[in-house]
């Protein structure tokens, strides 16, 4: 049985349409990411798996009992929010106790439970602080320590990385991650930061004007997207619009719009004629000495170099008119390519990700 | 070069002008302090010489004890009941979503605009006929309903300014509503709340028309300093004013104390 499950869940603002059926299933310890551009509906549906929000439509079900009616008090969920939600007139301890509090639970218990708590967030001796003297990191454990404390059914999270900058945002990225996973906490996660969503998720779902667009791994929305939307979204990407000419030997042929062939690997229900987006991730393609005599050898002139410390990123105007990104790893002085000059590279079969365009799919 | 000489004649005009200002706020209290001392009979300027008569006059005038007894009875029942009542008006302001919510938030502030004295003529037709009139609850009816656009003032800007997550937040970690208001919205806002608290007692001690159309023969201070005024005239008001003017002074010190600042936080 999930953990949560979503069924068909609906829900609109007036004229807008917030979320339109969604339907999502949580396995037991399972980091599953909400990811998707500013209004897709991502806090509409943390909101409404809350309990802060009613759906008008579909069903929110918490290890196979219906949540729908019960009120957020009710619930059983630890949510972090955006900007913490701190109390700012009760100490760390204080706020870390609140859920137990609320609770009835016994003072001694309590005062076990919080130290617990605190002592999993690393934030041991800091019980007298108030929120105002603790730093961005230290609060974020606080508002961490606060939605464990007692023992959640499910752990939200509304984009809590947010307000942190990058260094530390990556640090607690990893800790949130262990900590979940040490306590195989149930978690949903909303996020906009693609990378984010990457790093900490087991499965993403990516979202779209109120639908799930793809539900997979971090592998898979990023290497077999199942849209353009989520290839464009998900990472740096170039995209080839063209029709599949023949299929040999295993291999499709694709004749591009601007005039190049490629070869991909065959997939699954793609014939002769469909039309297809051809997806090349920029770290793909491996340099060559030039020359076109292979498939799907390209050479080009490069028309922007970015130096990127780990990684050089290269923008190459292709012969026949595509732009192409380029991404290698970032090499020394001695090895620099600059603008203006040539570069040429091949890409494997087995990189080129092909999506059928909607409307010929079957 | 220009402009900073034409800044600081501006500077120098502003400083004036703040001077007069000034002068005219505390000049009262450059002429009730001395005459509340004076070792004259009557009301005259500069006193002759010193002396504690008129204090004493005071407290050993049963009329004047029970005075303002009768004013302390209405002002804290006023603050009582205005604080409670102008706070749920000023919840169901800035929270509430129902027909009609914006004619109550624009009526909400009638008593101030509407003139005290036709409140006052009002006050006194319903309660004749309740047999109210010279109760001193009252009295603190009729300055209650003066003092809840106040109280509603204060603490309804003081709950815009709260952040509703944290009621969310609370809520979403197992408060009812009422226990995420109790022990989350209104410690953060305590500060709005004393404020407005005290704003109401002040409101109320030193209310006049309203105690003089209600108040009956229970006579609030203000209205026994009215009546002394018309009728006798001596500088037993002075040492009342002074008397009067500590006690809202230590109001205002406190309200300054506790209404702001008092947040660890902030
Ligand atoms: N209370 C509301 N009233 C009206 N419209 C709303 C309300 N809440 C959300 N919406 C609309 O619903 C849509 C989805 O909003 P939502 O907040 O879920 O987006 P989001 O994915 O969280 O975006 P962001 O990344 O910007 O936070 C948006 O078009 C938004 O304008
Ligand atoms: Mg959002």
């Amino acid at each position: 049985m999930s953990d949560l499950s979503l069924k068909g869940i609906a829900k609109h603002f007036g004229d807008v349409v917030a979320l339109e059926h969604v339907d999502l299933e949580l396995a037991r310890g399972e980091f599953t990411t909400i990811l998707g551009p500013s209004g897709s509906g991502k806090t509409t549906m943390l909101r409404i798996v809350a309990g802060f929000e009613h759906q008008d439509a579909g069903q929110v079900l918490v290890r196979g009992k219906d949540v729908t009616q019960l009120a957020p008090a009710k619930r059983n969920m630890g949510m972090v929010f955006q900007n913490y939600a701190l109390f700012p007139h009760m100490t760390v301890a204080e706020n870390v106790a609140f859920p137990l509090r609320m609770r009835r639970t016994g003072r001694a218990e309590i005062r076990e439970r919080v130290g617990w708590s605190l002592d999993t967030v690393a934030l041991g001796g800091y019980e007298e602080r108030y929120p105002s003297q603790l730093s961005g990191g230290q609060q974020q454990r606080v508002a961490l320590a606060r939605a464990i404390v007692f023992d959640p059914e499910l752990l939200l999270l509304d984009e809590p990385f947010g307000a942190l900058d990058r260094k530390l945002r990556e640090q607690m990225q990893l800790e949130v991650k262990r900590l979940q996973r040490r306590l195989n906490l149930t978690t949903l996660f909303v996020t906009h930061d693609q990378e984010e969503a990457l790093i900490l998720s087991d499965s993403i779902a990516v979202m779209n004007a109120g639908r799930i667009e793809q539900l997979g791994t971090p592998r898979a929305v990023y290497a077999e997207p199942a849209s353009r939307f989520v290839a464009d979204f998900i990472g740096e990407s170039n995209l080839f619009q063209g029709r599949v000419r023949a299929i040999t030997n295993g291999l499709l042929v694709i004749e591009t719009e601007a005039g190049h062939t490629l070869h991909a690997r065959a997939r699954d229900g793609l014939v002769e004629g469909h039309s297809v987006s051809a997806l090349v991730r920029p770290e793909r393609p491996q340099p060559t000495d030039g020359g076109l005599s292979g498939i799907n050898d390209f050479e080009g002139e490069i028309i922007e170099a970015v130096y990127m410390g780990e990684s050089e990123k290269y923008r190459v105007a292709l012969d026949g008119g595509l732009e192409f990104l380029v991404r290698w790893p970032g090499q020394g002085e001695a090895r620099t390519r600059s603008e203006g000059g040539r570069l040429a590279f091949s890409i494997s079969p087995d990189d080129l990700h092909v999506i059928a365009v909607d409307g010929s799919k079957k | 070069m220009v402009n900073r000489r034409r800044r600081s004649g501006f500077r120098i005009l502003l400083a004036i002008y703040c001077g007069f200002v000034f002068f005219f706020l505390v000049a009262p209290l450059f002429v009730v302090f001395p005459i509340s001392f004076s070792a004259a009979r009557y009301l005259t300027f500069p006193p002759p010489g010193f002396s504690w008569q008129w204090y004493l006059s005071y407290i050993n005038d049963p009329a004047w004890i029970q005075a303002t007894i009768t004013s302390i009875k209405v002002a804290l029942g006023t603050t009582v009941l205005a604080t409670l009542l102008g706070t749920m008006v000023a919840f169901s302001l800035v929270r509430g979503s129902y027909p009609g919510r914006s004619w109550v938030d624009r009526l909400v502030a009638a008593p101030i605009i509407v003139p005290n004295i036709i409140i006052a003529v009002a006050l006194y037709g319903v309660f004749a006929r309740f047999q109210l009139v010279g109760a001193w609850y009252g009295v603190m009816l009729g300055h209650t309903v003066y003092a809840i656009p106040f109280v509603v003032l204060v603490v309804g800007a003081g709950l815009r300014t709260f952040d509703q997550n944290q009621e969310l937040a609370a809520m979403g970690l197992g408060a009812s509503r009422l226990e995420a208001v109790w022990h989350v919205t209104l410690p953060q806002i305590r500060p709005a709340i004393i404020s407005a608290a005290f704003l109401a007692f002040i409101t109320s001690f030193d209310e006049l028309i309203i105690a003089l159309f209600t108040s009956g023969t229970n006579a609030t201070l203000p209205k026994k300093m009215f009546e002394n005024i018309i009728f006798e005239i001596d500088p037993t008001i002075a040492a009342v004013s002074v008397l009067q003017i500590l006690l809202v002074g230590i109001v205002v010190t406190l309200a300054a104390r506790f209404g702001v600042g008092m947040n660890p936080i902030r």
